[in-house]
């Protein structure tokens, strides 16, 4: 209390007894009281300073103040002070508005980046983005509008913490298919393939092991002579042969670099762009890297800076070794088969073909064998 | 005549409060609270006599200091070796 009021700290200069620091302590509040080799020190109230002055008149003590301490003399300093005070009450201002802010947003709870980017430029579109104001920022109404336009969460929870605002989602768990005993379905091969066993648990069969089938052909009929139309259901194993193809090329354009380098700064905001201290690069071919941000991170001022370095290269065709080239070239054709595979099949052999097209191209033909269920459910019309 | 310290020990109340003599209240050897004094008689680095109720209180130390001083109480604080309460026919 004493510092918000201020206290003033006082030498008296001269013989100071008992008997007038006594007649002091009845009007005034004396604290630390001590002996000086010149006299006697003591804090008091501001505001009982004048009265000391008025109770010592006539006594031959001379007051000298030592150290004035509390609010009223911070601000009788300050007030000499206007550029101090002024800067200061900016800062705290900026401070204030920084942490009025919004400086981070984040999605959790799904590990899709592409969902995890959707929903950051869905709250762009709610305005819940960097730079935003959180007062401005309703959680309740961005909760809800997720849910709307997302259907496949089940719930969604906006939290702000400090200046980071934070979505937690969770994704709905997909219902399994109804199997609907009541509707006519048949059983159809899913690709080509030499029947090697055949299960039947309702329908009629109409193939058997050793049968070549094509894509589409009917393999178990949901009609049961007895009851009529039935869902037909079955398990239809086969051999089946895919064939996927890659291409390589034989010659390869190296970009080896000269040496000489040119540089460039462009700053950028809202799609214009302007060069800085030089042009475009004076090279036909070159590898270009460009390293940049925005200035103030982004807050407010949309204006963004790029540092462009133009690294000249010189183009040269080398012939690239057999080996690296037929093993490209046996990978994309892998690649290409193993997307063909049914889920589930089991790859029992394969067969590997390579042919040269022109003087420029390798092309491998990879053949991939394997035991399959092939047989899918279709509704029958 | 009222026995006051009876009546403050009946009525569970402190008895300096009845009484009006002096409380004095000791925190280790370096402070010390004097309530109810009747005037500081003498006040040096070293030493510090006060007047109380029936008796005189000489503290002896070093670097005897008053932290806070009223006309009824005073807070002495320093090293305080000694302390004497000096009945009048002692003075």
């Amino acid at each position: 209390m004493d510092r918000l009021r201020g206290t003033v700290t006082v030498l008296l200069i001269g013989r100071l007894p008992p008997r007038e620091l006594n007649r002091l302590a009845e009007s005034l509040s004396l604290q630390d009281v001590r002996r000086e080799k010149v006299g006697t020190s003591m804090r008091l109230r501001t505001e009982d300073f004048n009265l000391l002055r008025h109770l010592l008149r006539g006594s031959g003590l001379k007051v000298r103040i030592l150290r004035r301490e509390g609010l009223p003399f911070v601000r009788v300093k300050l007030r000499h002070r206007a550029a101090f005070l002024v800067a200061l009450l900016a800062g705290l201002m900026v401070v204030w508005g920084l942490s009025q802010t919004v400086l981070e947003v984040r999605v959790s709870g799904i590990h899709d980046e592409g969902m995890k980017r959707q929903l950051l430029e869905f709250m762009v579109s709610l305005g819940a983005e960097r730079g935003a104001f959180r007062e401005n920022v309703d959680p309740r109404a961005i909760e809800e509008s997720v849910l709307r336009s997302f259907p496949n969460l089940t719930f969604a929870s906006l939290h702000q913490r400090g200046v980071t605002l934070d979505l937690f989602v969770v994704e709905a768990v997909k219902p399994p298919e109804i199997f609907r005993r009541d509707e006519p379905v048949n059983i159809v091969a899913s690709c080509e393939g030499l029947i090697t066993k055949v299960t039947v648990l309702s329908g009629t069969g109409w193939v058997r092991p050793g049968d070549t089938v094509r894509q589409g052909q009917l393999l178990i009929q949901g009609y049961d002579p007895s009851s009529g139309s039935v869902h037909a259901n079955g398990e239809v194993y086969a051999r089946i042969w895919q064939t996927g193809s890659g291409e390589a090329e034989l010659y390869e354009t190296l970009r080896v670099p000269t040496g000489r380098v040119h540089e460039r700064m462009v700053i950028k905001c809202r799609g214009f762009e302007l060069c800085l201290f030089q042009g475009k690069a004076p090279f036909g071919d070159y590898n270009l890297s460009k390293e940049g941000g925005f200035l103030l991170d982004g807050l407010y001022l949309p204006i963004a800076w790029e540092k462009q370095r133009f690294a000249e290269v010189e183009l040269q065709l080398r012939l690239r070794p057999e080996e690296e080239v037929r093993r490209q070239a046996a990978q994309r054709a892998l690649t290409d088969a193993l997307n063909l595979v049914p889920s589930g099949a089991r790859i029992v052999d394969k067969r590997l073909e390579y042919s040269k097209i022109g003087e420029e191209k390798l092309a491998a033909r990879l053949t991939l064998e394997s035991f399959a269920q092939i047989g899918v459910p279709v509704q029958d019309n | 005549m009222l026995d006051k310290a009876r009546i403050a020990r009946e009525l569970g109340l402190a008895r300096s409060a009845m009484t009006g003599e002096t409380r004095i209240h000791m925190e280790g050897d370096s402070r010390m609270i004097i309530e109810g004094h009747a005037g500081l008689l003498e006040y040096t680095g070293g030493s510090i006599r006060v007047r109380a109720k029936g008796m005189l209180l000489h503290v002896e130390g070093e670097e005897l200091m008053m932290e806070a001083l009223t006309a009824e109480d005073l807070i002495v604080v320093g090293k305080i070796d000694k302390i004497l309460l000096l009945k009048p026919e002692e003075r």
